[in-house]
């Protein structure tokens, strides 16, 4: 009932809750019963941070906060090397600990069993994906105002092996992903109905997704900046309602900054400062280093998987990344939804083509020819992965298109969706760059780092085939219009069936080291 | 083109095929599917290929059988590649020890491109200790053969190629063979079978939603 008094992008529907309580119930039993401890990317390091929270130590202080040796100890007992003890992961604020050092500190209060206290805290990341599901749905709606198209994507990336993996451990991409998600939303929702309590939302929740992982703070500028042309009232009143979004988004990072301003006189301090102290870096240019490291390769492999870490290899890192049948499927699927949304764009651009669509076009063509000459050809990888990584990179420059007028308010979303994911992808190269320049190797290519940019990954690059598709059916009730339903149910249902198979094939006897 | 109207009865009999295919396929892998535990690897270091293993290719490389594999079976697995390409030749594998043989033919046309062969032989006579596997070409032409990996990490001992010793080893796991996923012990097993039930209801849900929408905006 309380349904019916909601706009229709508001409703849930039912098979949504079903969606989300069966993630939740998959990442819980892979959580505490098939997720070996450990084996989830920094996972004793963040639960270390917790476990400090929940001790009442406070937030740990990076450089001078250590892991506990029952921590160290639980990794491999007879270890005569330790790893090291520096809590790297202090480096991170801590909205994620907070909300993890609760359900250990309820756990502490029912048993004193290591092997369920040590997994306790991850209920919060299988929580936190089953609800930033929920809310991916309310975003997808909100923009396509299609069901059908929300509900496929949402089911879609609830069989993402590294989503329900990250989902069923301690670490904080997952919760950082539900905040940046409901950012996203109010986002999206400001910027349809230009209401000013929307922006103020979009403030706390990018505020508070800052507070868990700073990285957050890149997707937030250029929110915010687009969200000024969307603040109604006149000149001072809008400069000053900007202002007050953009306060409330500083908030909780202002203070992390602050805080590690006065203890080591810089403001987005990480862990590699430390090594920056011990090491030379090498500087290179950065087209050599797209060309000769795969950057984006690796980033989309580990996106879709990348298990293992530190438990299944008692204290040695072991890993292993989706290959084979399942990778050559995952990039089948990408690249003909990818191939179909550049096709909409390139007819979109041509629409306004006397508008800003020309060059939306030309510099189109010149990313897709100098990002396949330059970067992807001479990799050895297949070629439908270079042709796919050169079809994303001339996505980018329709991003022009943001800047013309006659566009219709829908189609000016997905364009802006383009915005926060060019300059995270600049952030991440530069940020990778830098880490190659310390330590010589391709390093921290994670694609979970990807994970806040989910719903507008699948907006800008994906529902533009499906809106392309849906261009040509016009009739209803017609054969058309069943082909396509069953052409996307078979769609959902073979790369919904690769988590299952990806899990009882490669992953499970990966943990009990069997081959 | 009246089928294609009836979404409804498409859309159950897809369910249905799916259905069946996802059960052969889990239960294949849970029941039939023969895994081995691995026993030793060796990490890949300044990995470079030994060249094609063509007609008379010979590689033999020393390892040592560990104590764990007692009376099972001992599988053998060889990071191969294929040069990107589809060789269609054979090449014999086997494992020796003291003048005790078992060889097993391995057709290349079917082995992807780096990644590990896995090979049982039956432990009718061997005991922990050294041991020889040899690799030799049986009918592969240049352009028509596999290759294997040498790594630089060599604690069972060097390769030795056409009689030349290598400052390599081959790219290799031991492991003792111990039959299907269900037969191992733990909860992991009725774990797996929740997540698959999970998954079942799930595309369940989705198809009966699938059924219902003629919302195509």
């Amino acid at each position: 009932m309380l349904n019916a008094k909601l706009p229709e992008t508001y409703k849930i529907p039912k098979v949504i809750w079903i969606i989300a309580l069966c993630f939740f119930i998959k990442t819980l039993i892979l959580a505490f019963w098939i997720t070996p401890l450990w084996d989830i990317p920094d996972e004793y390091a963040h639960y270390a941070y917790i476990e400090d929270i929940a001790k009442g130590k406070g937030i740990p202080v990076l450089g001078k906060s250590l892991i506990s040796e029952e921590i160290v100890d639980s990794i491999n007992p007879n270890s005569k090397e330790s790893p090291p003890k520096m809590n790297w992961i202090a480096q991170h604020p801590p909205a994620y600990h907070l909300i993890g050092a609760v359900p250990l500190k309820i756990a502490e209060l029912f048993t004193e069993d290591k092997y369920w206290l040590f997994r306790v805290p991850r209920i919060i990341s299988s929580l936190s994906g089953a609800i930033a599901l929920i809310i991916f749905y309310l975003i997808f709606k909100e923009v396509t105002n299609s069901n059908f198209f929300s509900i496929a994507a949402v089911a879609t990336i609830s069989f993402i092996p590294m989503f329900s993996q990250m989902s069923s451990g301690t670490n904080h991409d997952i919760t950082v992903t539900l905040f940046s998600a409901l950012a996203i939303l109010y986002w999206f929702r400001f910027l349809k109905s230009e209401s000013y309590k929307n922006a103020l939302l979009m403030s706390m929740w990018l505020s508070i997704a800052c507070f868990t992982k700073i990285t957050a703070l890149i997707i937030a500028i250029p929110m915010l900046v687009i969200s000024f042309f969307y603040i109604k009232g006149k000149y001072k009143n809008r400069i000053g309602k900007w202002f007050l979004c953009g306060g409330i988004t500083g908030i909780l990072p202002g203070y992390w900054m602050t805080r590690n301003f006065i203890l080591f006189g810089n403001p987005l301090i990480d862990a590699t400062y430390f090594a920056k102290a011990s090491g030379i870096t090498t500087k290179i240019n950065i087209l050599n280093y797209l060309q000769n490291q795969q950057v984006i390769e690796q980033t989309f492999r580990n996106f879709i998987a990348l298990i293992g870490w530190q438990g299944t290899g008692k204290g040695e890192v072991l890993l292993f990344q989706v290959s084979g049948l399942y990778l050559l499927i995952y990039s089948l699927f990408l690249l003909i939804l990818v191939l179909g949304s550049f096709f909409w764009y390139i007819k979109f651009s041509y629409k306004h083509i006397n508008g800003k669509g020309k060059y939306a076009l030309i510099f189109s063509v010149i990313f897709l020819l100098s990002s396949y000459f330059l970067i992807f050809s001479s990799k050895n990888y297949p070629i439908y992965r270079q042709f796919l990584y050169s079809l994303l990179f001339a996505i980018f420059p329709f991003i022009i298109l943001s800047f013309e007028n006659k566009i219709a308010k829908e189609d000016k979303l997905m364009i802006y969706s383009l915005w926060p994911i060019l300059i995270f992808l600049i952030s991440y190269i530069l940020k990778l760059k830098e880490l190659y320049e310390i330590s010589g190797i391709l390093r921290a290519v994670h694609g979970r780092y990807w994970f806040p940019l989910i719903p507008l990954l699948v907006i800008a690059f994906i529902f533009p085939f499906f809106k392309l598709l849906n261009s040509y059916i016009t009739e209803k009730r017609n054969y058309k219009k069943t082909l396509f339903i069953i052409t996307f149910f078979i769609i959902v249902l073979i790369i919904s069936s690769m988590e299952i198979c990806f899990y009882a094939s490669e992953v499970i006897p990966f943990y009990l080291k069997m081959s | 083109m009246k089928l294609l109207k009836n979404k409804k009865i498409i859309l159950i009999i897809l369910f249905t095929l799916w259905f069946l295919a996802i059960s052969f396929y889990l239960g294949k892998t849970l029941f039939l599917s023969s895994y081995a535990e691995t026993l030793f690897r060796n990490e890949i270091v300044e990995n470079i290929p030994a060249g094609e293993i063509v007609k008379g290719f010979k590689i033999e490389q020393p390892i040592y059988l560990p104590e764990e594999i007692e009376n099972e079976d001992i599988c053998i697995s060889i990071l191969m590649a294929t040069y990107r390409r589809r060789n269609e030749s054979q090449v014999e594998v086997s494992l020796e020890q003291k003048g005790h043989k078992n060889r097993i033919i391995l057709y290349t046309k079917y082995i992807d491109d780096n990644s590990y062969q896995k090979i049982c032989f039956s432990n009718d006579n061997y005991e922990p200790g050294p041991a020889f596997i040899k690799i030799t070409g049986i009918d592969g032409s240049r352009g028509n053969a596999i290759t294997v990996w040498l790594t630089k990490d060599t604690p069972h001992g060097e390769a030795i190629i056409n009689g030349v010793p290598q400052e390599y080893s081959l790219v290799f796991k031991i492991g003792k063979s111990i039959g299907n996923l269900w037969n191992q012990p733990g909860e992991i097993k009725y774990a797996l079978i929740v997540f698959m039930t999970t998954f079942i209801i799930l595309m369940a849900a989705l198809t009966l939603f699938y059924i219902k929408e003629n919302n195509l905006k």
